[in-house]
């Protein structure tokens, strides 16, 4: 099992279970992580040493080496989980509902990041 | 081309359904008339307009002039600005200048509207929108300026190219401006839902059915004026009855007998109202009203001078005025003997000699003077009794008809007068006629005033209700046509209504499901139904999988989200003839989730219109910046005695360079990973800059702008967009950059190009110049920027 898809099924356990305390937090900052780790796989196989660089970067990398859609939505699920993770004064933790969209979010793109043929 | 089109096929669509319809033909006339003729299309209206710039003085938030300039064409534009800042301003300017009103301040207080002049600026309020109309090369001026104090004290003008300025009706837009709204400000999202009528009318307008709704509402006015005609004359016959009954007039009585009928004969009741002369009892009552009897007093005189004279006859009898004539008559005769026989004075008679002397003759003269003076004495009083006589048998006249009986018994004795020479059955009779004849007409006349007064009120109220009663009559014969018609008409309407709205509708979902995101909302069916009051949009709302839920479980996030998505297919219309659509302030309640939506809609609204957002909250920009949507984003600053500044934050072209630049300050970069990554990014830097080349070029060219935005969305390749930028075949770009910028623009423009399908072949290009191609990027950006 690779990183991320362990990553993914933590926050899925913290998203069901989740009651009181900073569980959003937890949640958005195991899915960024595990984002982090299935783009950091891709660059191991399709491009070694930019999974060293900085996160903009890769993210920006992607538009040279995946599809439009996918290099999109990586960016988009990317500066959402940023955003999620830090705490600021005056914005709203992020719901279960955007949460869980988040999941499902990455889950596709680790899909489409992963090798054709996902080892089982 | 103006929404008139639409107008001219919705009637011959309803005529074609006429034919076919079964309905009678007076029916089907009703219908024509009240659908009546299409209106002359429009021409010369402009379509295809799109925002060029607004610059704005003295109004809201803006002190000395300021100016928005808005990229060209379809795409988003942001602009965002703290509270305050003066964006909204520009914001309202924009639908100021084209309506003269503004929606927030429609519902506002006098002390609201009143202070849209800026407090810092002695100068009068003024706004100025630039537009782009299609197939013109220059921009259209809209400016309106204030006269007056209040609000609504403004007059706007347009000057078209090349055309001296006009009043701003003159652009026919005001059917566009309702239809097709393309301002959606904060304060109408947010009550849109709140009003159904409001929001029917809004959502219906684009359908172009409102010439079919008039009709309809003309035939129902139609037919609820005939049911009232109907109802309102039966209803007011029982209070007319009671009335009528309690007048004691013949008039009335005849009328409460026949209007109590089942089938009133209108003609005779008209009749009383009009005349009395069918009324035996007034008439005769009339009669006497109208009698004059003897007069009293030439009565008493006649019979004076008829006594008098009657004595003076009797003094004249005493003597004979016959004897004295003919005694008379014999002394003449012997005077003239004597005068034929002046020498023989014996008598002729007596044989008495000497008798005719002179002194006789003397004697005999004055006799004859004095027999001949009694005789005409005689003659006098006898003529006088006959006059005075006469005088009073002329007194009296003969009876008017149809006298009342004591009245007429006396007027027969006075008759009788005429044959008899009695003066004191005369002076009596006549005397006591012309009582009687005073009595019974001042009675008469008393009694008639009394029932005409009561009656005249009476009659006119009568004769109303016969009008209405015919009226009523004719319109229950109308009614049942009328009905059909209306009933026909308005099926029509509701099934071309259910087919328009069916395209809208869906557009409209697509927009809520893209923005919804994780709400438990979702949106069913969008029908509209009802007409004039009861009309209204029904909205299938399921919540939670529970169908039919109200309006009431959604957040105010929602009910906005769920507004714009109603909205946008109306600014998105074909025939509206706005390519622009301003929005202000659409992020407010929404919740982050809804804002990505937002966002997202955006970008696909912007590909077919130039969105202009207005926004303080930042979440929009970040969401767009995130999602990485196409956009510039321009910063609207304020400073100190309300002067706005606006500069570009963000644009695509800036941002793409950016992104390059970031990559390749990255020192963990592996080699080799920068050729592969730059020239993508940098040609999305080079197309946006073409992109807005073209559009500057070809919206202001005289070009249909439709056909211009198909030419730049179907140009997939860079040199396709970069050849509709210049204006060359996609063959001669390369040839026209190193002729007009130089030998080095056509080299990059060819790198980026090529480094994107050929690994290397972005850097090869560059190689032993010791130049950053990025540089080189961002130096050919500049100057395209510049190319007019």
């Amino acid at each position: 099992m690779t990183t991320s898809a362990r990553l993914l099924d933590d926050a899925d356990t913290v998203l069901r279970t989740g009651g009181l305390g900073p569980w959003p937090r937890m949640t958005a900052f195991l899915l960024r992580k595990a984002l982090e780790s299935c783009m950091r796989d891709f660059w191991r196989r399709i491009r070694p040493g930019v999974e060293r660089c900085g996160m903009r970067t890769q993210v920006l990398c992607l538009t040279g080496y995946a599809d439009e859609s996918t290099a999109r939505r990586a960016a988009g699920a990317w500066a959402a989980l940023s955003t999620a993770c830090h705490y600021h004064g005056y914005e709203l933790d992020p719901t279960a509902d955007e949460l869980r969209a988040l999941h499902d979010e990455v889950r596709v793109l680790a899909e489409r990041l992963g090798p054709v043929s996902p080892t089982p | 081309m103006s929404s008139s089109p639409a107008h001219v096929t919705l009637h011959d669509a309803v005529k074609a359904r006429l034919a076919g319809s079964g309905l009678p033909a007076e029916a089907r006339d009703l219908v024509l008339a009240a659908l009546g003729e299409p209106p002359p299309a429009a021409s010369g209206s402009p379509t295809g307009i799109y925002l060029r710039a607004v610059t704005v003085a003295g109004f809201r938030g803006i002190g000395r002039p300021a100016r928005l300039q808005l990229p060209q064409g379809n795409g988003l534009v942001v602009v965002t600005g703290r509270n305050g800042s003066g964006k909204s301003s520009f914001a309202e300017a924009v639908e100021m200048a084209l309506t003269g009103r503004n929606s927030r301040w429609n519902a506002r207080s006098q002390v609201w509207t009143s202070s849209f002049r800026n407090l810092h600026s002695g100068t009068r309020p003024e706004i100025e929108v630039e537009l782009l109309v299609s197939g013109e090369s220059g921009p259209t001026v809209v400016r309106r300026e204030w006269t007056g104090t209040r609000v609504e004290d403004s007059a706007a003008t347009v000057r078209r190219p090349g055309r001296e300025p006009a009043p701003l009706d003159t652009l026919n837009l005001d059917h566009a401006l309702a239809a097709y709204r393309p301002f959606l400000p904060y304060a109408e999202l947010g009550s849109a839902l709140d009003k159904p009528s409001d929001l029917y009318d809004k959502v219906s307008g684009i359908l172009g059915l409102g010439p079919l709704a008039e009709a309809c509402a003309a035939l129902r006015d139609q037919k609820n004026a005939l049911g009232k005609k109907v109802t309102s004359s039966r209803q007011a016959l029982a209070p007319l009855l009671g009335a009528l009954a309690t007048v004691d007039d013949p008039r009335a009585r005849a009328a409460h007998a026949e209007l109590s009928g089942r089938d009133p004969d209108l003609s005779a009741v008209e009749a009383l109202t009009v005349g009395d002369g069918a009324q035996a009892e007034l008439r005769d009552l009339r009669r006497v009203a109208e009698i004059t009897g003897p007069d009293a007093q030439a009565v008493r005189e006649a019979a004076e001078r008829m006594r008098a004279a009657s004595h003076a006859l009797e003094e004249v009898r005493r003597g004979s005025a016959e004897d004295a004539r003919e005694r008379a008559e014999l002394l003449d005769r012997a005077l003239a003997h004597h005068l034929r026989h002046r020498d023989d004075p014996a008598c002729p008679v007596c044989e008495t000699p000497d008798r005719l002397d002179d002194a006789w003759a003397a004697r005999a003269r004055a006799e004859v003077t004095r027999l001949r003076r009694k005789a005409a004495d005689a003659d006098a009083a006898r003529a006088e009794a006959r006059a005075a006589w006469a005088a009073a048998r002329r007194l009296i006249g003969d009876p008017p008809t149809g006298l009342p009986e004591p009245l007429a018994a006396s007027w027969r004795e006075w008759l009788a007068c005429r044959e008899s020479a009695d003066v004191r059955r005369f002076t009596e009779a006549g005397l006591r006629l012309a009582e009687e004849c005073r009595v019974s007409r001042d009675e008469a006349v008393k009694r008639l005033a009394d029932q005409d007064g009561r009656w005249t009120e009476l009659a006119g109220a009568v004769a109303a209700w016969c009008r209405d009663a015919r009226e009523a009559a004719a319109a229950r014969g109308r009614l049942p046509l009328v009905r059909a018609a209306d009933a026909w008409l308005h099926e029509v309407h509701a099934d071309l209504r259910a087919a328009r709205m069916a395209a809208q509708g869906q557009d409209a979902r697509m927009y809520w499901a893209i923005m919804r995101r994780q709400s438990n909302v979702s949106l069913g069916e969008i029908r509209l139904a009802g007409t004039r009051t009861q009309r209204k949009v029904e909205l299938d709302v399921t919540v939670d999988e529970v169908p039919g839920a109200a309006l009431g479980v959604m957040s105010q996030g929602e009910l906005h989200a769920l507004a714009l998505s109603l909205f946008l297919p109306r600014a998105l219309a074909d025939e509206s003839p706005f390519r622009f659509l301003v929005i202000d302030d659409p992020v407010q309640s929404m919740d982050p989730g809804k804002v990505d939506g937002l966002a997202q809609v955006l970008e696909t609204v912007a590909e077919f219109r130039q969105v202009v957002v207005f926004t303080h909250d930042t979440r929009l920009t970040e969401a767009i910046r995130r999602l990485r949507i196409r956009a510039t984003i321009l910063e609207v600053t304020r400073r100190e005695r309300s002067e706005v500044e606006v500069r570009v934050s963000d644009d695509p072209v800036e941002r793409a360079l950016k992104d390059a630049r970031s990559v390749v300050g990255d020192p963990r970069l592996p080699a080799g990973v920068a050729p592969d990554v730059l020239p993508g990014l940098c040609r999305v830097a080079l197309e946006g800059a073409f992109v807005e080349v073209a559009r500057r070029r070809l919206l202001t060219a005289d070009a249909d702008h439709d056909a211009v935005e198909r030419r730049i969305a179907e140009a997939r390749r860079s040199s396709e967009i970069a050849a509709v930028a210049l204006g060359v075949e996609p063959g001669e770009v390369v040839g026209w950059l190193n002729r007009t910028i130089g030998p080095w623009a056509g080299s990059v423009f060819h790198a980026c190009n090529r480094g994107a399908h050929d690994q290397g072949g972005f850097e090869a290009v560059f190689r032993g110049t010791g130049k950053d191609p990025i540089e080189y990027v961002t130096k050919l950006v500049r100057r395209l920027r510049e190319v007019n």
